[in-house]
């Protein structure tokens, strides 16, 4: 730890500081909830705070989309790029929404800057940022799945000042109200981010008011090096080495399955981590991801998984490294790319591959609390649409983008639980599942159900948790247009330790449904009751049009699992077949569990069962006995060698890949899926996506299953002690 | 103390609070107050109720019929629906739900915690079993209207299996049914006659309000906490009329007042929160008789602090209340509660940042100081340490502490690994209780849009009047009360309750739609009248209650609203005008200048009536006579201690609680030892005793920074 040793330096004093920032962001937070009146910052709390001293760098943030972090920096240097300081004005504020220019996530989360004055002095930057109901453009509610440039995605702000004496400039206001749909909603949450701006403002004062400035500058720095401190230490505690996965980006909109490979490369050194991240060319669609949505995304993983009780400020960045490679990329786009689905498609992919690599280090981390902190991937696939007609129940046109559906997705399974069942992504902390009665108040239609869907979450010691499914008919609206997505439906979220992959998600359409007939004859309509024509969509949808009767289902997946599924309480896979949440079939086929007829668990078949499977794994019997109790941690490498943590079957070199010493089945995943009664879409063109289980040949333990093409190598093992980076 | 009985009139009243550990009782009579305490007994409550008033019999050399016959009220506050609600246990609950909506338990609309971290991110707990949540088929539209009728021959199966399954109370949660209640209505009555044993809750009855998860959650815990407390009234009824108890029984809720017996078996829920209402409704009390308008309140516990603020001597409401990740839609007094305890845990994190709770060391195994096996350091050890708690004469000397062990635990986990003595340790430790608990009191203050310098400090509970003055010395906080019988508070604001209950409806009025104000009165005509019967069934007649009437109003499109009183009458089209004209203004006082939304409808969305009965008050203690002069106070000794604010050790007075007589006062550095509690009054800080006996400490106006 490199604390400063000026005399100055009080620890506790500097804690309370801490806390006193951090409350001040929260209460912008607080205020920005309670005046917005957007469904998508109260119920699926897509919104953060942040508070930045006057050289840009982060002070405190709050909130709950963890991938800001990065934005409310790269905001701020966007108005220090655009506005030469000595020009910004108290009662200043800046309008920062465009992925190449201003450091946004996409275009439908607008981030508003404004400079923070004591008394004259000009001591810092407020922002808020929330993902407003629409921004104009072919980007119904910020999502433009048929766009070919940023051009036609929506209206872009590159660090504008729109605000000027604390009021919306009447200009503007008026080019905004006469851009975007719904300007009335839009134009009053950019007036509740101005408010929550000022509070930060007002309490900031307030707060040097009792400490004087230049001991809130100083408390300042020492919580910069505070959270270095803290970084730096978890750092420590991985292995020093290098650490791969990959993954892909999933476009099938214009008729082809395109899947844009992205990869990464997380070298720990010391107590300092580079990570690396590579793509395939950028794309002519919404996909690519931009430095403020990878980076930003990088670090919802990096705060989940490790840093989750750091306090984020500037010190945090200190010993992470990035590096995006040449521009270019779906990784490191540059414009006109089109970026409206940034962060869910390319930024989603980030998230999936870090988890990966963060826990390949932690499960060899021989520090207990690091290496509890394997886990499976995130269902990370959000199956919604955006899209805007007329609600005849009020005759005004209406923005309909039911958050619920989407952010209904599993999460990973833990080393201390199953995953949580509709986690949301895991950008989103604090994010709900709106009310059936809020969802058909906003939007012009009827919820069919909303249900949690069998066998979603990978299978697991701890198993990942539940997507949602949930199906929405549209009844007060004759005609509705925008677009429909998923970013996880072909190439499912791993499971971690030998944990399995879970279920994808997917989205589709009951056109000329027996919804209406029914609700006249006063019956209910239900998933079972429900008929109508069954339309074969790609799983992005630049041209949606949804009419009155139509049915929007969306199924949502489930994280993928941690640790072998055969290592799971008996007990718990019976509770989740008695409650529905497992097949019968998949406790059998996976968990290896047999229940009486009694719905209880048998042991003794039970136990032959999982003997069985772990013979049936590896094609024979297993000849070595299992010595040690390591569910998370399923290899060791020691002695030049690597092995199986459970029976010290050796498995090869410690510098080559323990997958050549391992027993591995492939299978294309959809029929791999289709035996395991699990969701996944088929790719039609191109190399298949397969599932790769890899076993120990001594023991059967499930190692690792890996996703990836057919064909395809497999991606490195950790290779210790290797500091090198790619070019 | 002196007592002189009049057995002549019915002039006795008791209040009770039933804590976790602590039954606490507070008998009033016409000579002043009396005040014990025993053990609680979770087998059978009324045992812990009879010890409690057995001692305070005692006290008045009287038997306890001797006090229940000449009592004319029996006013209890108990944690018993608190508990069930917490630790999700009580009836064995069924579920009959909207076909297609099963898994909205399961859901719990998203129960993410707001926490980054993925460990912290589990599933909440099943309510209710799986197979006991039965799906109907029926269904209301978002406008109100009946689109399926309700299969009744579904209900009666669905009740049969339930009932095969030994549920023995069941919660009916279809959707819409606040709008048009008639399917829920019908399945109760079906409920009646196949199960009638079944207690039975309507969603659409318990909670007429918009958001489904909320209103089913609250028929669920409805129906949840009902068996105990049906048993709970039942065992105490017995006992109180084996003890010749021939007045008033009723119940402490947790909006604060109390109601009858009959009242909370059919809505237990009701009781949820009682114990910390109790403690808010007795500051109130006091407060009142001092002439203070705007009071902070604290308490401090073993492993929480709560907090809850008055403005104007107004409670403030917590809607919406959450219970883990599970939301319902219960009101109750405002009380946010934080881990920072006399049992909260100090530890360094991996900043090497010393921390002070949420974690608990409980009263099991405890401070280090305990000897019990704890190891690790608490804030009670740190107060040992500093020499701020006698270790000989800690709960009046029943539990005797080991500083030497409070020490070692301060040395080994914060001293040693910062390079500190265990004296600047144990300072730290109390700094960063002080800013929990003063981050606490921002949070209902400051956050909320007051100002903590406007306000008094009003403590009772633990340690905290060992801490309260640099509390408010972070605050700005000008002036501290420490209430008489501070340890028993919450029996005190029991016994004073009045009769208070609260009705809210979902109206959903446009105010520009002058057709729809007719229903909105409508809708408050049926609960005003619902509000008189009830409060009839309690001998309560309709002159005698105060009807207060306000609306949940918000921007159309907006899903938060403020709350505003409106006219004890029937609205008109033109209120409607007027409102909507004037709501901006209102919204702006709460948001700030310019956030108002601009062309944006305003909606009435929810009609709220709160009845008031003003039951008499007891007399408490009594005010003393003015004193002649301030009297000179005799020191009983003097300590050493380690000042914490100013990092020094030094040796300062104490003094006996009693030697403090109304008029006097004694000036800081120094200790006031009142037996279940120690006050610390720091340098430059004056504690004073007014004439109703509570102690004031008076803040010298300087900066509120350390």
């Amino acid at each position: 730890m490199s604390i400063s040793t000026s005399r100055e330096f009080d620890v506790i004093d500097t804690e309370v500081h801490q806390k006193s920032v951090r409350n001040i962001a929260n209460e912008m937070a607080i205020t920005l909830m309670r005046t917005s009146g957007s469904p998508v910052v109260t119920e699926a709390k897509d919104f953060s705070t942040a508070i930045l001293d006057r050289d840009g760098e982060q002070l405190a943030f709050s909130g709950h989309v963890t991938f800001h972090i990065s934005t409310s920096v790269m905001g701020v240097e966007a108005v220090l790029r655009e506005c030469p300081v000595e020009d910004v004005r108290p009662g200043d504020a800046f309008m920062c929404n465009d992925p190449h220019t201003s450091g946004a996530i996409h275009q439908g989360d607008v981030g508003i800057v404004m400079p923070y004055y004591y008394g004259d002095e000009h001591i810092g930057w407020g922002y808020v940022n929330e993902h407003v109901l629409d921004i104009g453009g072919s980007a119904v509610s910020g999502f433009a799945p048929g766009a070919r440039d940023s051009y036609s995605e929506s209206l872009a702000f590159p660090a504008t000042r729109v605000v000027t004496g604390g009021q919306l400039d009447p200009q503007w206001e008026s080019f905004i109200a006469t851009n975007v749909r719904m300007p009335g909603t839009v134009l009053n949450d950019i007036r509740s981010m101005i408010a929550a701006n000022n509070v930060g403002q007002q309490r900031l004062v307030a707060l040097i008011d009792r400490i004087g400035l230049e001991r809130f500058r100083e408390l300042n720095e020492y919580n910069k090096q505070l959270s270095d401190a803290g970084v730096r230490s978890v750092v420590a505690s991985l292995p020093d080495g290098a650490y791969e996965s990959e993954d892909w980006v999933e476009y099938d909109a214009r008729g082809t399955d395109d899947l844009f490979n992205v990869r990464t490369r997380l070298v720990v050194d010391g107590d300092e981590l580079t990570i690396q991240f590579r793509g395939d060319p950028q794309a002519d669609a919404f996909i690519n991801g931009a430095r403020p949505s990878v980076i930003g995304q990088a670090w919802t993983t990096l705060v989940a998984q490790l840093f989750y009780d750091i306090p984020v400020n500037a010190g945090i960045w200190r010993a992470i490294h990035f590096d995006l490679g040449p521009e270019g990329t779906v990784v490191n786009s540059v414009a006109p790319a089109p970026v409206t689905q940034s962060h869910m498609e390319t930024g989603m992919r980030i998230n999936k591959m870090l988890v990966d690599v963060l826990s390949q280090a932690c499960a060899l981390s021989t520090d207990p609390t690091v290496a509890a902190r394997v886990a499976g991937q995130p269902a990370q696939n959000l199956a919604l649409f955006s899209a805007f007609g007329i609600d005849r129940r009020s005759g005004q046109p209406v923005v309909s983008f039911p958050a619920s559906m989407g952010t209904g997705v599993g999460g990973g399974g833990q080393t201390v639980t199953d995953g949580l069942d509709t986690y949301g992504c895991q950008a989103m902390t604090g994010c709900g599942v709106a009310d059936v009665e809020i969802d058909e108040t906003a939007n012009p239609g009827m919820v069919l159900w909303r249900k949690v869907a069998p066998n979603s979450g990978g299978a697991g010691t701890f198993r990942g948790g539940m997507g949602i499914d949930m199906a929405l008919c549209i009844l007060h609206s004759d005609k509705m247009t925008g677009g429909a997505f998923t970013s996880c439906a072909q190439v499912p979220p791993r499971g971690s330790a030998g944990g399995y992959a879970g279920a994808a998600g997917e989205w589709r359409i009951v056109r000329e449904s027996n919804v209406i007939e029914l609700l006249e004859q006063g019956i209910l309509p239900t998933k079972e009751r429900l008929q109508g024509r069954d339309e074969h969509n790609p799983s992005k949808e630049g041209a949606l049009v949804l009419q009155r009767g139509d049915v929007f289902i969306s199924v949502n997946g489930g994280g993928g699992g941690v640790g072998d599924p055969l290592l799971r309480d008996a007990d718990e896979v019976r509770a989740d077949v008695e409650n529905g949440y497992v097949t019968s079939r998949q406790a059998a086929e996976l968990y290896g569990v047999v229940l009486d007829e009694g719905g209880r668990v048998a042991p003794v078949l039970t136990e032959q069962a999982r003997v069985a499977t772990r013979a049936r794994r590896i094609a024979s019997s297993p000849e070595r006995s299992i010595t040690a109790d390591v569910p998370f941690a399923p290899l060791l490498v020691e002695d030049g060698v690597w092995s199986c943590a459970a029976c010290a079957q050796t498995l090869a070199d410690a510098t080559g890949n323990w997958r050549d010493g391992a027993v591995t089945v492939e299978t294309p995943v959809v029929d791999r899926y289709r035996e395991l009664e699990l969701r996944v879409r088929f790719r039609a063109d191109g190399p298949p996506v397969v599932i790769r289980e890899n076993f120990c040949p001594g023991c059967g333990t499930s190692l690792a299953v890996d996703i990836t093409l057919e064909g395809r190598d497999p991606v490195p093992a950790p290779q210790l002690g290797v500091s090198d980076l790619w070019e | 103390m002196e007592h002189v009985i009049d057995a002549s009139a019915d002039q006795f009243a008791v209040g009770v609070d039933v804590g976790g550990t602590h039954t606490d009782l507070m008998l009033s009579t016409p000579s002043g107050l009396v005040r014990s305490k025993s053990f609680t007994t979770h087998d059978d409550y009324s045992r812990g109720i009879f010890d409690s008033l057995t001692v305070a019999a005692g006290q008045l050399d009287m038997t306890v019929p001797e006090v229940l016959s000449r009592c004319r009220a029996f006013v209890n506050g108990t944690t018993i629906v608190t508990n069930a609600v917490t630790e999700l246990r009580g009836a064995k609950v069924g579920v009959l739900i909207t076909e297609g909506f099963k898994d909205t338990f399961r859901i719990a609309r998203g129960a993410r915690p707001d926490d980054y971290d993925d460990h912290a991110q589990v599933s909440p707990p099943d309510v209710i079993a799986r197979d006991c949540i039965e799906e109907i088929q029926e269904r209301v539209t978002s406008d109100g209207d009946v689109a399926v009728a309700l299969d009744e021959e579904a209900v009666r199966e669905a009740v049969r299996r339930l009932r095969a399954k030994g549920v023995d109370a069941i919660a009916v949660c279809y959707l819409w049914s606040f709008k048009a209640p008639q399917n829920e209505q019908r399945t109760g009555a079906i409920v009646a006659e196949e199960f009638p044993e079944a207690f039975v809750t309507l969603s659409s009855d318990v909670h007429p309000v918009i958001r489904e998860y909320e209103r089913f959650m609250t028929a669920v815990f409805n129906c949840l906490s009902h068996r105990a407390t049906t048993r709970y009234v039942h065992q105490l009824e017995e006992l109180l009329a084996a003890n010749r108890f021939d007045g008033t029984l009723s119940f402490f809720q947790g909006i604060g007042g109390s109601v009858g017996s009959e009242a909370v078996t059919s809505r237990p829920i009701t009781l949820l929160g009682s114990g910390p209402a109790g403690g808010v409704m007795g500051v109130r009390h006091v407060a009142e008789q001092l002439g203070i308008d705007n009071v902070l309140i604290g308490d401090m516990g073993g492993t929480s602090f709560d907090t809850s603020l008055l403005a104007n001597r107004q409670p403030t409401i917590a809607k919406r209340v959450a219970f883990g990740q599970l939301d319902t839609g219960i009101s109750i007094i405002d009380v946010i509660s934080v881990g920072a305890g006399g049992g909260s845990i100090a530890r360094i994190d991996s900043r090497g940042v010393p921390q002070v709770g949420p974690h608990s060391a409980g009263s099991e195994p405890g401070p280090a100081a305990y000897g019990r096996g704890g190891e690790e350091p608490t804030v009670t050890d740190a107060m040992i340490a500093l020499g701020l708690i006698n270790p000989d004469n800690y709960l009046q000397g029943r539990h005797q502490l080991d500083p030497a062990a409070a020490a070692a635990a301060i040395e080994e986990r914060i001293a040693k690994p910062l390079g500190w003595s265990v004296e600047a340790a144990a300072a730290g430790i109390h700094d960063l209780a002080v800013t929990n608990m003063a981050n606490a009191l921002r949070e209902v203050s400051v956050e909320r849009g007051y100002d903590p310098r406007d306000f008094t400090f009003f403590c009772y509970g633990g340690m905290l009047p060992l801490f309260a003055a640099q509390i408010c010395r972070e605050l700005g906080c000008p002036e501290i009360v420490i209430p008489d019988n501070s340890s028993a508070f919450s029996a005190y604001g029991v016994l004073i309750a009045d009769y208070v209950r609260q009705y809210e409806r979902t109206v959903q009025w446009s105010l520009s739609d002058e057709s729809q104000v007719g229903e909105v009165n409508r809708v408050t005509g049926e609960m005003i009248d619902t509000a008189i019967a009830e409060a009839a069934r309690e001998g309560i007649s309709a002159d005698e209650l105060e009807i207060e009437r306000s609306g949940d109003f918000r921007f159309l499109g907006q899903v938060y609203e403020v709350n505003v009183p409106l006219p004890s009458r029937d609205l008109t089209p033109e209120d409607g005008a007027e409102l909507a004209e004037q709501f901006p203004r209102i919204y702006e006082r709460a948001y700030g200048e310019g956030t108002a939304w601009k062309g944006s409808p305003v909606v009435l969305l929810n009609m709220a009536i709160k009845v008031t009965y003003r039951r008499e008050k007891p007399p408490g203690r009594g005010q003393a006579a003015a004193p002649a002069g301030p009297a000179e106070v005799e020191p009983l000794g003097s300590i050493d201690v380690f000042l914490p604010a100013e990092r020094r050790r030094q040796s300062i007075h104490t003094y006996a609680e009693a030697s403090l007589t109304p008029g006097s006062a004694v000036e800081g550095p120094c200790v006031v030892d009142v037996g279940d509690t120690t006050i610390y009054v720091p340098e430059g800080v004056t504690c004073s005793r007014d004439n109703w006996f509570n102690f004031r400490l008076s803040l010298e106006a300087k900066d509120a920074s350390r």
